[in-house]
């Protein structure tokens, strides 16, 4: 399905106005990235969970609040593994940048070395 | 008994009913033992014997509150879940993306740090006559190829991580799979780095620092890409655990409406049924007093 069709379908849908056409923005406006695709599901599903008068049970209710907190631990380890993914790039950008201020330092060397060459002869 | 009740939070009125019958009951035993002629011997007794239906009439009391109280705090507990269902499950999916913004901005700050440093090394190989290395690590090309490091380039620099499409989530997903190999490969050119830094130390040749110079550029490349991956796999493992979760909820409210329409279907059979016996019922009974009527004017 290409953009334009998608547009149509969310046109013909029975999607509350307002959300509606700000999907039809954000699809007019935008490449289809995953942070837009991501927009407009979130769009969609506010759509869904706004109709309240769905008579849930005890049951529903329960299974929904295990379903959010498998998500809520699930979205917790993509935090702490991406945490330490940047902690890892810190480190590695702390090393390099010592190793440049070393380098430099040499570079200092060599440049006074030519120097008093330069002089000497 | 009662814990139960409130923790189905369903029949709240149940344990309250319970405790007015036990009352009730008090109150009738007290009255058939007055009504059947019980003696009580004095006044005292009398008194003694009410003041401790009172007593007990009291506890229940404190009892129905304690009992009402705690009902009302589960069915408040139960109607806000009634009123929105999707609220606390819609606070962590913002949650993650205040995490993805703050990390954003952690990158980027230690990505401009670097550049600084880079900048000065790229000056520094171009009074050195390494012109090659100085211009891929000047301000303006560093800038170009990704972190906001220097303010006079912010206009030109692009985000950390620029929306990705297609192919970019692609090197996302391998990310995960590689990393192990990543890390071990960045120990390796930290090794290949210091043996490059003292050959150029021992010698200050210009090759020599065009390869040590080579080397800063590679790993921080290396160092970027490593950042960029690692946050693309993350917001993709994110959209993925959204969709599940999506899916999960979805499923739920479609389970219960699908249940829903087939009781009411169900029900609506039913009362087909009921109504045809109404109907036939009708039709004998008009029949019937037809026959009556016949057999009144038979003659």
């Amino acid at each position: 399905m290409n953009k334009q069709e998608l547009i149509d379908k969310i046109k013909a849908s029975s999607i509350e106005a307002t959300r509606k056409q700000q999907i039809i923005n954000l699809l007019e406006n935008n490449d289809l990235t995953l942070d837009i695709k991501e927009q407009i599901k979130t769009l969609i599903q506010e759509d869904i969970d706004s109709d309240l008068s769905v008579p849930f049970t005890p049951e529903d209710y329960s299974a929904m609040n295990a379903a959010t907190e498998q998500m809520s631990n699930e979205i917790a380890n993509v935090e702490n593994e991406l945490n330490k993914d940047m902690e890892f790039v810190e480190n590695e950008l702390n090393d390099l940048e010592t190793f440049i201020n070393d380098t430099g330092k040499v570079i200092d060397e060599a440049q006074i070395d030519a120097l008093r060459n330069e002089m000497q002869n | 008994m009662k814990q139960e009740e409130i923790n189905l939070g369903f029949d709240s009125n149940a344990a309250i009913n319970r405790n007015n019958n036990q009352e009730n009951e008090l109150v009738n035993q007290f009255m058939e033992k007055e009504g059947t002629g019980l003696n009580l011997n004095s006044d005292k007794d009398l008194e003694k014997k009410l003041a401790n239906q009172f007593t007990k009439k009291e506890e229940l009391d404190r009892e129905n509150e304690l009992v009402n109280e705690l009902v009302n705090q589960s069915n408040e507990s139960l109607e806000a879940q009634k009123i929105d269902p999707f609220a606390k499950g819609r606070e962590r999916l913002a949650s993650i993306g205040e995490f993805f913004s703050h990390t954003k901005d952690k990158a980027i700050s230690l990505f401009k740090k670097i550049g600084g440093a880079l900048s000065r090394f790229g000056s520094k190989a171009k009074s050195f006559g390494i012109d090659v290395l100085a211009a891929t690590l000047s301000a303006d090309v560093l800038a170009k190829k990704g972190y906001e490091f220097a303010s006079d380039k912010v206009g030109e620099a692009k985000e950390f991580v620029s929306e990705f499409v297609g192919s970019n989530y692609d090197k996302a997903r391998d990310f995960t799979q590689n990393k192990t190999n990543q890390v071990k490969e960045f120990a390796q050119d930290k090794v290949e780095m210091a043996k490059d830094l003292a050959f150029y130390t021992a010698g200050k040749t210009k090759e020599g620092l065009e390869k040590v110079g080579h080397g800063i550029e590679n790993r921080y490349n290396k160092i970027k890409t490593f950042a960029e991956n690692a946050f693309a796999a993350a917001k993709l493992e994110v959209a993925k655990i959204k969709d599940a979760y999506r899916q999960k909820m979805n499923a739920i409210r479609l389970n219960r409406l699908t249940a829903e329409h087939e009781k009411i279907l169900q029900e609506e059979q039913k009362a087909s049924e009921k109504a045809e016996k109404l109907r036939l019922k009708r039709e004998s009974l008009l029949e019937k007093i037809g026959l009556l009527q016949s057999v009144e004017n038979a003659s």
